[in-house]
């Protein structure tokens, strides 16, 4: 998919595109085929020897199978060791940002380095080291007509296709001849790695969907008591019609009481005054307003009066705005006064 | 497939590249998790408030007749409290002046004046108090029956100002009224309140 991407003029904002895919292009070329990844040493297939083993093979790549070869085309891939004086080994150091542009270094050293006419050159090349800033890279080198002899004479030995060549340098490292039987393995893993990745994606499918079965089961059991309710509020609606009334008149209800209930019953007050004051006093003028009361009249002893009111419990913050004084002609003196109802006794 | 410590053995782009991808697939997971979850607590709490409203509907219809006769007790009891009817307030104050008056009568007091005041209950829009000013002169026992009246009135009638002087006479009039005899006439003024639901 990145590959087919033509990346050579995308820019954004001024960023180089191209550099980017470039990366993430050998990003991903490292984690498939990069022996530290571990990808390919897990899944690549494995080979059947042919000839030429002649020593030890580490290699994860080669992966030897000492299976007899096997007379299915598919699961069968062959390889053959070429001789070390059949190769020559070179080492060269190239900077690490340059990896991106290896297969055409490679190709250059070879074309400088083959002692063989370029279409009887054949190489492979391995990756031997890489540090901070540098690669170091192993590069072989061998004729094609050798190759091409030893392979007819593994053919000879019933190989069903053309086998892998495979060389060992000289520092030990393995390196593939490119351009045999190599391409038919590479595209296995490949497709393998294919599969994987669309069975881990499945997976990822399902196990997401599987995280929405309780919301899809809830948002069905949503629907029928959707439908419950509606059933349930056409079948109450005079009932809830009627509790809406009845919440309304226990409103008003509250209210009303709120605001009548604490008022003045005047009567009952007038009857307590009344029966407070004595027969030798005389109410000329009584003022009501909520529960504030002023009274002014006459009296024998109008302290006296004023004391009766204050220990009688039903009044407080008696005042005399003004002083007593004795009405002329008489024995009585005149009082005003202004008090406040009891909480109390406020109320009915 | 790669653990940690390869992941630091990788090249660099291959660790970017690792680590894009895993963080991509983290993400989407998580995000469809979060999604799901979110959906899944919406449709709960749905379910959850249909159930118990599905069961009070269900109440309330099996008890509908209880219901009706608890709303016939609350409209019987605020129609002690408040005039309910659908009139307009100026009428219902119209009708309240004319039964204060009747009242008045009743008790041998003379009115002198009356007014209507219509104003809205504070901190109440269904409520309306109906004041009426009224003014009267009679003697105290006519008072009193006239605040026994008042009393047994219902909707509640409440007295919010009074004023009870004792009338002054002319002096034609004192010259007429023997000494000890009959009791003395009061003027009263006062303030009477009374609420009506806002139709």
């Amino acid at each position: 998919m990145i590959s087919s991407i033509d990346t050579r003029s995308l820019t954004l904002f001024g960023i180089d595109l191209a550099r980017i895919f470039g990366q993430v292009r050998l990003g991903v070329h490292q984690l498939i085929w990069d022996a530290d990844a571990g990808v390919r040493d897990r899944f690549y297939p494995p080979l059947t020897l042919l000839s030429g083993a002649s020593r030890p093979v580490s290699e994860a790549r080669l992966r030897l199978s000492n299976a007899i070869p096997s007379t299915s085309k598919e699961t069968v891939y062959g390889a053959l060791i070429l001789s070390d004086d059949q190769v020559l080994s070179c080492d060269v150091t190239i900077p690490r940002a340059a990896e991106s542009h290896l297969e055409d270094i490679v190709a250059v050293e070879v074309a400088a380095r083959s002692p063989f006419i370029p279409s009887d050159t054949v190489s492979g090349w391995e990756i031997i080291n890489r540090t901070r800033d540098e690669l170091a890279v192993c590069i072989a080198i061998c004729s094609r007509a050798a190759v091409a002899a030893q392979i007819a004479a593994a053919q000879d030995l019933k190989a069903p296709v053309t086998p892998e060549c495979w060389c060992c340098s000289t520092n030990g490292a393995w390196i593939r001849i490119k351009g045999y039987g190599e391409r038919r393995r590479d595209s296995a893993y490949l497709r393998y790695i294919r599969a994987l990745c669309l069975r881990g994606f499945a997976s990822l499918v399902i196990a997401s969907a599987l995280m929405w079965l309780p919301s899809v089961y809830l948002s069905i059991q949503s629907d029928t008591i959707g439908q419950e309710l509606a059933s349930a509020i056409a079948d109450a609606s005079e009932a809830t019609a009627v509790r809406h009334s009845l919440d309304h008149h226990r409103d008003l209800l509250e209210a009303a009481q709120e605001r009548i209930g604490v008022r003045v019953d005047v009567g009952s007050w007038l009857d307590i005054i009344a029966h407070l004051t004595p027969d030798d006093t005389y109410m000329k003028r009584l003022e009501l307003v909520e529960s504030e009361l002023s009274v002014s009249g006459l009296s024998a002893n109008a302290a006296d009066f004023l004391t009766l009111l204050t220990t009688s419990g039903y009044f407080e913050a008696i005042e005399a705005p003004s002083a007593f004084t004795r009405e002329q002609g008489s024995d009585l003196e005149r009082f005003s006064l202004t008090m406040r109802l009891t909480s109390s006794h406020v109320k009915d | 497939m790669l653990r940690i410590n390869r992941l630091k053995v990788l090249p660099l782009p291959a660790r970017y590249v690792a680590l894009v991808i895993v963080a991509v697939l983290t993400m989407s997971v998580a995000l469809n998790g979060l999604f799901a979850l979110r959906t899944y607590m919406a449709y709960s709490g749905a379910v959850n408030d249909a159930v118990p409203r599905i069961e009070r509907l269900m109440g309330y219809a099996e008890n509908e007749r209880k219901l009706r006769q608890a709303n016939q007790d609350a409209a019987r009891q605020l129609s002690q409290w408040a005039y309910v009817s659908d009139a307009d307030a100026g009428q219902v104050g119209a009708q309240l002046q004319q039964e204060l008056r009747a009242y008045a009568q009743a008790a041998s007091l003379t009115v002198t004046g009356s007014q209507i005041i219509q104003e809205q209950a504070p901190g109440d829009d269904a409520l309306i108090e109906l004041t009426v000013e009224l003014k009267i002169t009679g003697q105290p026992d006519g008072l009193e029956r006239f605040f026994d009246a008042l009393r047994v009135h219902r909707p509640i009638l409440s007295i919010t100002e009074l004023s009870v002087a004792q009338q002054r006479l002319t002096l034609a009039r004192r010259r007429t009224q023997q000494p000890g005899g009959g009791p003395e006439m009061l003027t009263v003024s006062m303030r009477v309140v009374a609420l009506k639901v806002l139709s």
